[in-house]
């Protein structure tokens, strides 16, 4: 039995995953992208309970492949507005010390 | 003559809430529930910090709350590490990499004894000697052997059994303190099996299952410091399993019963082994136990799964109690309007605010000020002028902003909140931005900002001023010289930790520093190194979470925790946060994670998390009547 199931549904805000969800199941989340809006992806717990809150938060179930897929997406948005987010004259560090580090992969379990 | 009690029966106390504090035992009528009630105690694990080293093999000791392992296999270590109760911190290594060792003591005086270190049934006859802080050679075994059970203290122990190579042997020495001396009081079955398959003390000890050379077996034999005499059997064979408390009541847990890890749970009465209706959900063998735990209340640790086979991290702790314990977790809490990230932070996870930040990539730097309730967040009133990278502290209706950059302005003004606006404060004797700051707005410490952009950092200070609710004077430096560094506590109870030093990208760092109003004083380093992260809670109850290290940017979930003396494991954070600077104030099971950016996607991330910490509830039990 797989380890962990994927799916896609939007954070909603204030118990949307609650103390007892997490208590329950390991959950993860990560910000997608469908080519067309973000998507929060999320890595479950591959239990009933996990399986159960993906359900009644009308997720939609993904592969691995699919929900890497969509995660590396918007990583590849992030690292194009880095790379266009400039300021005449500044250096290299200064752009680093203004918006941070260039994103970089992400690879989900 | 009829007695009082005959007459009208025993008195039941009549209360609208449970007895506090209550005892095992308590009966009393519950009026609000309409109910007889009763502390009944209830059998039941529950899942504890993780392991940093995952192992088999190791030496266990101590209590649930103060636990030690070490040594252990796959592959062969001499790794340390500490329980508090909640997670676990890395100690000095034992001199000797091991595992399949005997076990005795405390986490402050613990004994580690033969063992194998090869890898093919080798005979170790080292023992060592655990004070707290590090282990000390002590005097060898008259039998090297592998896979021998111990019990008892550092100054008073048994090593029972075990084998010499693949011979399972009945021997059993005693150790006093200084030396190790054959009993001459043989077992009465012959069986090695692992460290953690005896309990008890050196003249009242309880050997347990084990491995005869040919098969597992359910033989229990009891000493009295003179000799073995049989005892009633496990009802099921089983070697390499976890066991904690005396020889008049005993756990035993999970082991190697047949192919696989098992998760049953043997209770033991002094007189039979009966099978506990709480089992323990990670099946495995080779675990180390708290062997220093009485049975109702011990902890197992690591070990490994037959079937993938894996070696695990995973803790469990048993509980025989009334209380009904409730782990600490995150929880989302509400969505925050903007994308921020690198403001400043103050207040509680029901009282809160963040202000200032980066809101990228338009508008950029912002005077924002958001406050939470709990629930959702709105809007507060603006800073006067927009700031990134300032450091915040205190509650909701008296936070201070301090410093900042406003690139390539650093920034000295220091801000005071009082839930509505913003007022200036005393300056800062100099501009800088990453501060670390602690306590309220009338007595707050800050430290460790640096006078320049850029990763290089080359205006990296240890610098440290301390404000009296009116202007700001230096203090003594930090020790070490960084920024982006994190700070909870008060400003005479304080914690710095985290960071990056200056120099080429900068080094990042794992210092912590405490600070008592006057200096600063190195404490034992953080589990990870790491900046740009959120922290709270107080000196000796404070966690950090999240932030970016030399992985950066995929972002840290990691949440450890301080207990005054050592950090240790505490659940992780279920998305990403770093440069967010979003931190509260107060106890650890009241702040909130609000905002910054989650790794590769650094304008999206408008998450709240909300960190609850364990919280233990003593639960009446109905009484029925039939």
């Amino acid at each position: 039995m797989a380890i962990f199931i994927y799916g896609t549904v939007n954070n909603t805000g204030k118990n949307f995953f609650t103390h007892e969800d997490r208590r329950n199941f390991f959950l993860r989340g990560y910000t997608g992208h469908d080519g067309s809006n973000y998507v929060d992806t999320w890595v479950i717990g591959n239990n009933e309970k996990g399986a159960l809150w993906l359900a009644e938060k009308n997720g939609t179930e993904k592969t691995k492949s699919e929900a890497q897929t969509l995660v590396s997406a918007a990583v590849t948005l992030a690292q194009t507005a880095w790379t266009n987010n400039n300021v005449d004259g500044e250096s290299a560090d200064e752009k680093v010390a203004r918006i941070g580090s260039k994103p970089g992969a992400i690879t989900i379990p | 003559m009829s007695t009082y009690t005959e007459l009208k029966g025993l008195k039941v106390k009549y209360l609208a809430a449970n007895p506090d504090p209550g005892t095992a035992g308590d009966v009393w009528y519950d009026s609000a529930a309409f109910a007889l009630k009763a502390f009944v105690g209830r059998k039941a694990w529950s899942s504890g910090g993780n392991l940093n080293n995952a192992r088999f093999g190791a030496g266990g000791a101590g209590t649930q709350t103060a636990g030690l392992i070490f040594g252990g296999d796959s592959p062969n270590v001499a790794h340390s590490e500490e329980y508090n109760g909640a997670g676990w911190s890395e100690g000095n290594n034992l001199n000797t990499a091991r595992h399949f060792m005997g076990n005795a003591g405390t986490q402050t005086a613990a004994l580690a004894f033969g063992g194998e270190a090869g890898g093919s049934n080798d005979n170790q006859d080292e023992s060592e000697t655990y004070n707290g802080t590090s282990w000390t050679e002590g005097p060898n075994l008259s039998q090297g052997r592998n896979r021998l059970s111990g019990c008892g203290t550092s100054t008073a122990a048994l090593g029972i059994g075990g084998q010499v190579s693949t011979t399972a042997t009945t021997e059993t020495e005693v150790y006093d303190g200084s030396s190790w001396t054959d009993t001459g009081h043989a077992l009465n079955t012959a069986r090695g099996g692992n460290s953690s398959t005896a309990t008890g003390t050196s003249t009242s000890a309880l050997m347990v299952g084990g491995w005869t050379g040919t098969a597992n077996t359910a033989n229990s034999e009891e000493y009295n410091g003179s000799s073995w005499t049989e005892g009633n059997n496990l009802n099921t064979a089983r070697r390499a399993f976890g066991i904690f408390g005396s020889q008049t009541a005993a756990i035993g847990a999970g082991g190697y019963a047949s192919t696989d890890g098992s998760t049953a749970v043997e209770e033991y009465d002094g007189t039979s082994w009966a099978t506990s209706p709480a089992s323990i959900s990670s099946g495995r063998s080779g675990m180390a136990a708290a062997t220093s735990s009485p049975s109702i209340k011990g902890m197992v640790t690591g070990g490994i799964n037959e079937n993938t086979p894996a070696t695990l991290t995973v803790t469990e702790e048993y509980n025989n109690s009334f209380e009904v314990i409730t782990a600490s977790t995150w929880a989302a809490g509400g969505t925050v309007p903007t994308t921020l990230r690198g403001g400043g932070g103050a207040g509680t996870k029901t009282a809160g605010a963040i202000f200032g930040g980066n809101q990228s990539p338009s508008p950029g730097n912002v005077a924002t000020t958001l406050e939470y309730d709990g629930s959702s967040w709105t809007s507060g009133g603006n800073l006067p002028a927009v700031i990134v990278n300032n450091s915040g502290t205190g509650t909701l209706t008296a936070a201070l902003s301090i410093g900042g950059v406003n690139h390539p302005t650093m920034i000295d003004a220091t801000n005071e909140y009082d839930g509505s606006s913003w007022t200036d404060a005393g300056d800062l004797p100099t501009a800088q931005q990453g501060m670390a700051s602690v306590g309220t707005t009338s007595a707050a410490a800050a430290a460790c900002g640096t006078t320049t952009t850029g990763p290089a950092a080359p205006g990296t200070t240890n610098t440290s001023y301390n404000y009296d609710g009116s202007s700001w004077t230096a203090g003594n430096a930090a020790n070490t010289t960084g920024t982006a560094r994190s700070g909870f506590g008060t400003s005479t109870a304080g914690v710095m930790v985290g960071g990056y030093t200056p120099g080429g990208g900068g080094a990042y760092l794992d210092d912590t520093e405490e600070y008592n109003g006057t200096s600063w004083t190195s404490g034992n380093d953080d589990l990870l190194v790491r900046s740009g992260f959120g922290a709270a809670g107080t000196l000796t109850n404070g966690i950090a979470y999240g932030g970016e290290d030399p992985g950066w940017p995929t972002g840290l979930l990691t949440t450890t925790g301080y207990d005054g003396t050592n950090w240790s494991t505490r659940p992780s954070l279920t998305t990403q946060h770093h440069s967010s600077g979003y931190s509260g104030a107060g106890s650890t099971d009241n702040f909130y994670a609000g905002g910054g950016p989650s790794g590769g996607t650094p304008d999206n991330a408008t998450t709240t998390e909300e960190f609850s910490g364990d919280v233990a509830v003593e639960t009446g039990s109905t009484i029925d009547f039939d």
